[in-house]
């Protein structure tokens, strides 16, 4: 707070000309009181309101905080000197994140460029409490890494994450139920290069099931992005956190992974992921989600949309075959009968 | 009585009251100035009766001078003063008198007089209880407060304690600026309520929620005032309040509740959406912004438009209805920013012409023959009330289409914008779209009318036959292969 020690000096025009307009509110007193309350939706909207609203909701440091309030992993050193290079700092880096990612169209004449590494700042939230946050960066030169399919691994193969939720081993299906009202995720991507970030994550979870064979359970966020086409026409971004019992009742984190899979189930390799990735972060639209379910509703209608194309193809398969079928029998039964009526 | 060391406070208190001289004839006391040591003065001074201590001393309290101790006999004059303390935690056991409005928590402090045995001697104390504090606001008004009350401001305790300032008329404290009477009077209210002990958290949080009701203004005057006076639950309490109005609200209804004027341009509004000079759909609206702007500066430079501008009209739906047809893709003139205004001039124009029904028997004429494949020859009329409903529709389907092929030159001159980061496809899709738009803008209603009426007639035809093929084909297949697939 700033102490005035001595009565401060008068104000000449903005007690005279609007009282009582929060213009007559010392700029210091309307930054460090008032808009350090507000979160960062709110924040945007009275930076728009006016000029010297824009001026006082612009500065860094308030973004800073609601940024860092958000996503802890946002204090890692990689990340905070990858935002201190973007556009307008803290602001257009939650501007980025924050919203959820729309992007249903493909236009062809996206020029990707060639990004060195991609960051991804993961945080995972139990109701609305950080659990586990980590960084994790990408190389993405490689050939080996543009042949492969496309996945981030967060854990080591025998990394566990130990968390203090409690695992109900009452009912089997209230455990995944209470997942899956609770758990929420964050996953940003930052492509360094671009300078632009994008949250891949679809909030809530799309999926809570359990594994089949481990008996772990799988908690999925998805989100849909538009492809090249054809059984590439939308992607799925899925992120996969797999949760898995331990002694004494505990639940811990087994593993956390991104993959990229088109309508076909097939993994994308790394250079189809890096495309369709990289025109997301620039063309798609970030829209802020009125209710929590928005991600799964997009995320159902591309399931369905997956069921109905493997439909149409199973069709157009059977059709094709009769085709062929009645085609061999007709060549069968011309070449017979010109042989027998020749 | 013990002696103390004396405060400092008291000590400060005590020279202004060094002076004054107590004496009590007749019941009362008084309390004067002495012109000369060894004079008699007189003056009167209304008391009031407390009570005794032990058997010596007689409680008086005077509204100006405090509490005063007196034995009851005369005294003649000064000898000698000490300062004496003596703290009085309950004076309940002490008088007998009701006591009216005390706050006996302060100290007392008693001047003793080490006088000769055969003076009697004059104990004065000088009390700080329910003393006023007089305090000035910036238009010159003076009020008398509680000291007590006034004390729960830390800029005014500071202004007692070390200028000694408030204790009369005269020497009132000076408040900031930006307290106003009126607002002085809310924050006593405030400082009323907190300064007694007495209250629970939940009492006080009920008060703070009841206080916190007013108008926007009234609250930011509010918080200034508690600033400038280092109020620091105030400060906090109102800000929490100003940051719960504006949470959750647009930036109009922002502008609205604080009246405050929208000076941002259209640029520095969509900038949180992301790199306005990457995303091809903000420099499209930012395109048509400036456009906008520019048509609105034109339309109030030339506001009497002639009927030659009704000729380019004339082509340009001819000229837009050839390029739907996709007979010739080439010029169109309407691009140029005065042939693309949309004054009511010309509606008005517009509509002589076509009660004279000369010109308008032209144009449906002419539509006709250029589109002698698609339309059905009824009158502009009818059709326009058939496809009147559809048009909304058809609106959004003319600025979506993309599919239709031709290539405008326009005629761009809004230079401020930079077009060489966009690549050539992406310029000429938004190219596409911008013409389109700009001749949804330029048409006036009949024209309007007109174009939908008979892009919906073709469209309508051109589905028509694909449909019939599609069903047709389903159908065949159906019926060949229905009951095998299923």
């Amino acid at each position: 707070m700033v102490a005035l020690s001595t009565p401060p000096p008068q104000q000449p025009s903005s007690t005279t000309t609007q009282d009582g307009t929060i213009s007559t509110l010392h700029p210091d007193i309307l930054q460090t009181h008032i808009l350090t309350l507000l979160d960062g939706p709110t924040l945007a909207a009275t930076a728009c309101a006016s000029s010297e609203l824009y001026a006082l909701s612009t500065e860094d440091k308030l973004w800073r905080n609601i940024c860092t309030s958000s996503w802890p992993s946002i204090n890692d050193p990689t990340v905070s000197s990858i935002i201190s290079t973007f556009s307008s700092g803290h602001r257009s880096f939650f501007s980025d994140s924050y919203p959820l990612l729309h992007h249903h169209h493909h236009s062809s004449s996206f020029l990707t460029t060639s990004t060195e590494y991609l960051v991804s700042s993961v945080d995972i939230y139990y109701k609305d409490v950080p659990i586990f946050s980590k960084v994790e960066k990408n190389e993405t030169l490689t050939d080996w890494f543009k042949c492969s399919p496309f996945r981030v691994d967060l854990l080591e193969p025998k990394e566990f994450v130990q968390t203090l939720i409690q695992y109900q081993t009452g009912e089997k299906d209230s455990f995944v139920k209470q997942l899956e009202e609770n758990m929420t995720l964050s996953w940003i991507l930052i492509d360094p290069k671009r300078r632009r970030a994008m949250n891949l994550s679809s909030g809530r979870p799309v999926s809570v099931q359990r594994h089949w064979l481990t008996g772990e359970v799988v908690v999925k966020f998805a989100t849909i992005m538009a492809g090249d086409g054809g059984e590439k026409e939308f992607v799925e971004c899925g992120v996969m956190v797999c949760c898995g019992e331990k002694e004494g009742g505990g639940m811990e984190v087994r593993e956390i992974s991104m993959g990229m899979e088109d309508m076909e189930g097939r993994n994308l390799t790394g250079k189809e992921s890096l495309v369709v990735l990289q025109e997301a972060m620039e063309r798609g639209e970030r829209r802020k989600g009125k209710c929590g379910t928005e991600g799964k509703g997009r995320y159902e209608e591309f399931v369905e949309r997956k069921r109905e194309r493997k439909e149409r193809k199973q069709k157009m398969e059977k059709v094709l075959d009769m085709v062929c079928i009645v085609t061999g029998i007709t060549i069968f039964v011309s070449s017979w009968s010109f042989i027998l009526f020749r | 009585m013990a002696r103390n060391t004396v405060r400092k406070e008291a000590s400060d208190v005590k020279l202004r009251k060094r002076e004054e001289i107590l004496v009590f004839e007749g019941g009362q006391l008084r309390s004067e100035v002495p012109k000369a040591k060894g004079n008699l003065v007189v003056g009167t001074q209304q008391s009031v009766l407390l009570g005794s201590f032990g058997a010596e001393f007689i409680f008086y309290h005077m509204p100006e001078a405090g509490l005063a101790v007196v034995k009851p006999e005369k005294i003649y004059n000064w000898v000698e003063l000490e300062l004496l303390e003596l703290e009085i935690l309950d004076i309940q056991c002490l008088h007998q008198a009701p006591m009216h409005t005390f706050f006996l928590s302060y100290y007392l402090f008693i001047f003793s007089l080490k006088l000769p045995s055969f003076f009697d001697f004059v104990v004065v104390f000088c009390m700080k209880m329910k003393s006023y504090i007089w305090l000035q606001t910036a238009d010159g008004s003076v009020q008398q407060v509680e000291e007590e009350v006034a004390m729960f401001c830390p800029m005014i305790c500071r202004e007692i304690i070390q200028a000694g300032m408030g204790s009369s008329k005269n020497h009132a404290i000076s408040l900031p600026q930006r307290v106003n009477p009126a607002i002085l009077g809310l924050i006593l209210d405030y400082c009323r309520f907190h300064h007694v002990p007495g209250h629970s958290n939940k009492e006080r949080k009920t008060f703070d929620e009841k206080f916190i009701r007013m108008d926007t203004k009234r609250l930011c005057e509010l918080t200034s005032a508690a600033d400038s006076l280092q109020l620091k639950p105030l400060v906090d309490l109102t800000s929490h309040a100003l940051a719960r109005i504006i949470e959750g609200k647009t930036p109009e209804e922002i502008r609205e509740t604080f009246h405050l004027p929208d000076d941002l341009t259209e640029e520095e509004k969509l900038e949180p959406l992301g790199n306005i000079t990457d995303d091809p759909r903000i420099r499209l609206l930012n395109r048509l912004y400036a456009r906008k702007r520019r048509e609105l500066r034109e339309r109030e430079k030339l506001k009497n438009v002639d009927v030659e501008d009704e000729r380019g009209d004339n082509r340009s739906v001819e000229d837009l209805l050839s390029f739907i047809n996709g007979e010739d893709g080439d010029v169109l003139p309407f691009a140029d920013s005065k042939g693309g205004r949309n004054s009511k001039n010309k509606k008005k124009n517009r509509r002589r012409k076509e009660q004279a029904k000369d010109d308008s028997s032209n144009n449906p004429n002419e539509n006709q023959k250029k589109e002698s494949d698609t339309l059905p020859s009824v009158s502009p009329n009818d059709e326009v009330n058939d496809i009147l409903a559809a048009s909304p529709s058809k609106t959004s389907y003319f600025q979506d289409c993309s599919a239709v092929t031709f290539s405008p030159k326009l005629d761009f001159d809004d230079a401020d914008i930079d077009d060489d980061d966009l690549d050539p496809a992406m310029k000429e899709e938004l190219d596409r779209l911008i013409a389109m738009l700009d001749c949804l803008h330029s048409l006036n209603e009949f024209n309007l009318y007109l174009v939908l009426s008979s892009i919906s007639c073709g469209i309508l035809t051109l589905l028509k036959q694909q449909l019939c093929s599609i069903a047709n084909a389903i159908f065949y297949m159906d019926n060949r292969f229905g009951p095998e697939i299923m």
